[in-house]
């Protein structure tokens, strides 16, 4: 799923233009975006060929595990550590004299590298918002788990390199 | 015989005129971070310090790295030395960061809060400006601002930086929005590293590619990062920073004498994002 579209400027002297650009791509998994080490980048040069390609892809199995059946806790958890980070975000902006608001919020999974037994797709929601920097408007997005509540889980391998003057 | 002379005179002015280029064969990169300031007069900054550190030892492993291939190569070479050096919190004052030893490091590290063409000290008011006087053309190639708005499109004037505080430096890495203000930081500039040193990347394509990938995989605040650099020859060859590679860099102070063609900038700005549901 595209996410992004970035360019990449270049100003000479007084003199700004568009040198390059990418695309940034989330892995899905069951129709839902992975946060994480998961993605696919695309750069483009100026005439709006490919230069390079960056990917981790995931390959998933799915795999049952146990999981907490106490949905207050859950949901209380949740709810705490949306409002460390969202205090957190708050504080940055903060101290740059910005504001900004949050506006929107998906499901999404987020790698968790877990050592000797494999990477685990954690289920989470992905908040999004945006700020004022000056006259220019721009994004923040984090990532607060939900604990496993929908009982399924999937174990992952993680393949990932890097493809250069395609 | 006299012309002959005045031949070898004249090409032995030329050499010493020439920047080398190839591998650094010392590379001195020094860190400033500062987590608390002097009577609270900035935000605290909690993770500085732990960032600046473990850049350090990347460093450290990345020209180990660099030398076991370098080495292979080249056959009988001798290896890239490091030297590290660091300050903290009440060490990063001006005095530390303009000074004739501080002249001598090849890549400055800073981790502070900025504002437009300004960098804060430790001490209560003590600021770095783009138009601070230096200490003359240094050592300073490489510099990496980690602080907010520094490099602010369309309101910040980086020319001044190449004729004071950091004349005679090839490219300044930073930021021309806020930063990120969270400790996952540091896996981007661990992996800007190991890109333009072990990976033999384009300084600025090592940076802006691990910032991106950062702010793709791990959310938090949009940022954009920003390279600022005078363009020209050297040696005769036109030479455009953004480009300059750790095993191919001029070793050498650049354009520090009005010998630039101009002054150049690049950054990567992210449109609106789009997660679907």
């Amino acid at each position: 799923m595209i996410t992004r579209v970035g360019l990449e400027y270049q100003q000479r002297n007084d003199e700004v233009g568009v040198v390059g650009g990418l695309v940034l791509v989330y892995q899905l998994v069951q129709n839902i975006p992975v946060r994480g080490k998961a993605f696919l980048t695309m750069f483009y040069d100026s005439t709006s060929n490919l230069s390079s390609v960056e990917y981790q892809w995931l390959k998933v199995r799915t795999q049952n595990m146990m999981v907490s059946s106490d949905l207050n806790y859950v949901m209380d958890l949740h709810q705490k550590i949306f409002e460390k980070k969202l205090s957190e975000i708050s504080e940055s902006l903060y101290l740059n004299k910005m504001s900004g608001n949050l506006y929107g919020a998906v499901k999404s999974w987020h790698v968790i590298e877990s050592g000797g037994q494999g990477n685990i797709l954690q289920p989470c929601i992905t908040y999004f918002g945006k700020y004022n920097d000056g006259d220019v408007v721009r994004y923040f997005s984090f990532d607060v788990d939900v604990f496993s509540i929908d009982k399924k889980n999937v174990e992952l391998d993680i393949c990932s390199g890097k493809d250069e003057n395609l | 015989m006299m012309k002959k002379i005045l031949l070898i005179l004249l090409f032995s002015v030329t050499m010493a005129l020439c920047v080398t280029q190839g591998r650094p064969t010392n590379f001195s990169f020094t860190t400033y971070a500062i987590g608390s300031y002097q009577y609270g007069w900035q935000h605290s900054l909690n993770w500085s310090t732990m960032i600046a550190d473990s850049l350090r030892r990347s460093v450290q492993t990345n020209i180990a790295f660099f030398n076991i291939s370098y080495m292979r190569r080249h056959f009988g070479a001798s290896p890239t030395t490091v030297s590290l050096n660091s300050f903290e919190n009440s060490g990063v004052v001006s005095n530390n960061f303009i000074s004739s030893e501080a002249a001598n490091y090849n890549f400055i590290f800073y981790y502070g809060h900025g504002t437009t063409d300004t960098l804060t000290m430790w001490n209560y008011s003590g600021y770095v400006t783009n138009n601070h006087v230096g200490v003359g053309v240094r050592d300073t190639y490489w510099a990496l601002l980690h602080a907010c708005l520094v490099f602010r499109n369309g309101h910040s004037s980086q020319d001044p930086w190449f004729d004071g505080v950091f004349k005679g430096a090839h490219s300044i890495l930073g930021y021309s929005s806020s930063t990120f203000g969270s400790s996952h930081v540091i896996k981007a500039y661990k992996n800007f590293l190991n890109r333009w040193i072990v990976l033999d990347e384009k300084i600025w394509n090592a940076y802006s590619t691990a910032v991106v990938n950062i702010m793709h995989t791990e959310g938090g605040l949009d940022v954009e990062p920003k390279i600022v650099y005078r363009y020209g020859h050297v040696n005769n060859d036109f030479f455009d920073p953004w480009e300059e590679k750790f095993a191919n860099a001029y070793n050498g102070p650049l354009f520090s004498n009005n010998d630039y063609d101009g002054i150049g900038s690049r950054w990567i700005s992210l449109g609106t994002p789009i997660y679907g549901d």
